[in-house]
């Protein structure tokens, strides 16, 4: 297995992990418009302006970085928009059966994880608890790591024992 | 099930790699067989015994006891 395939699932959970803490911010200085500047050394900073700044261009480079390694890792086996993601990877009985292992852990993560989410949610509908629409996309974001790092940590076991 | 992969693969002086490579498989998945954490199929099972010359049944021992008909 190369290390991409090996690290594809770390790299998507620290990109979502990013991503959840960028939206977080950025809902934040939306609701809290004083929070967009602070001091620093006696300056005010535009630490708003900054925090999208460093995302669109660490997102852009990372982009950029990421279809260059998926395009040189997967040998043009997998189309660059293809809905199959690298780390399914059949190249033989062992990988398959990582694979396989992997893939397991995280239904097991799934069939937890939603019937949970889904009395949480029913349970708030029925304290009247408004559910906005940017919690939704932290929780599902949030599932969207968890997911990744089980899926990394079940190859990372197989792999290294 | 025990396997004598390893057994086999020290006495011919073969490393993980080399037998993966001669049988057109990663060197993990050598080492899931050796450890017994994968069973092999068939075809990679009659691939290993060919590559050792020898019977598949030398290589991959089944311990437990199957039930007779009656």
């Amino acid at each position: 297995m190369n290390k991409f395939k090996l690290y594809h699932p770390l790299i998507m959970a620290c990109f979502y992990f990013s991503l959840l803490l960028f939206f977080w911010y950025i809902d934040l200085v939306m609701r809290n418009p004083n929070l967009a500047i602070v001091k620093l050394f006696g300056f005010d900073v535009d630490l708003f302006m900054g925090i999208i700044i460093i995302g669109f261009v660490g997102y852009s480079a990372f982009l950029i970085i990421y279809s260059y390694f998926f395009q040189k890792n997967t040998k043009g086996k997998l189309a660059a928009f293809s809905l199959k993601p690298p780390e399914i990877n059949e190249e033989d009985e062992g990988t398959k059966f990582i694979y396989a292992t992997a893939t397991k852990n995280i239904y097991i993560y799934y069939t937890t994880v939603i019937p949970s989410l889904i009395l949480v949610a029913f349970v708030l509908h029925m304290i009247s608890f408004e559910l906005k629409t940017n919690m939704l996309v932290y929780v599902l974001l949030f599932i969207l790591v968890i997911h990744y790092l089980i899926y990394y940590v079940s190859i990372a076991k197989l792999i290294k024992k | 099930m025990r396997n004598r992969v390893k057994e086999y693969r020290a006495r011919y002086n073969y490393s993980q790699e080399k037998l993966a490579k001669r049988i057109g498989v990663t060197r993990q998945t050598i080492g899931f067989i050796e450890k017994n954490k994968m069973l092999p199929s068939v075809l990679l099972a009659l691939k290993c015994a060919k590559v050792f010359d020898c019977k598949v049944e030398d290589l991959f021992i089944l311990e437990e006891k199957i039930g007779d008909d009656s």
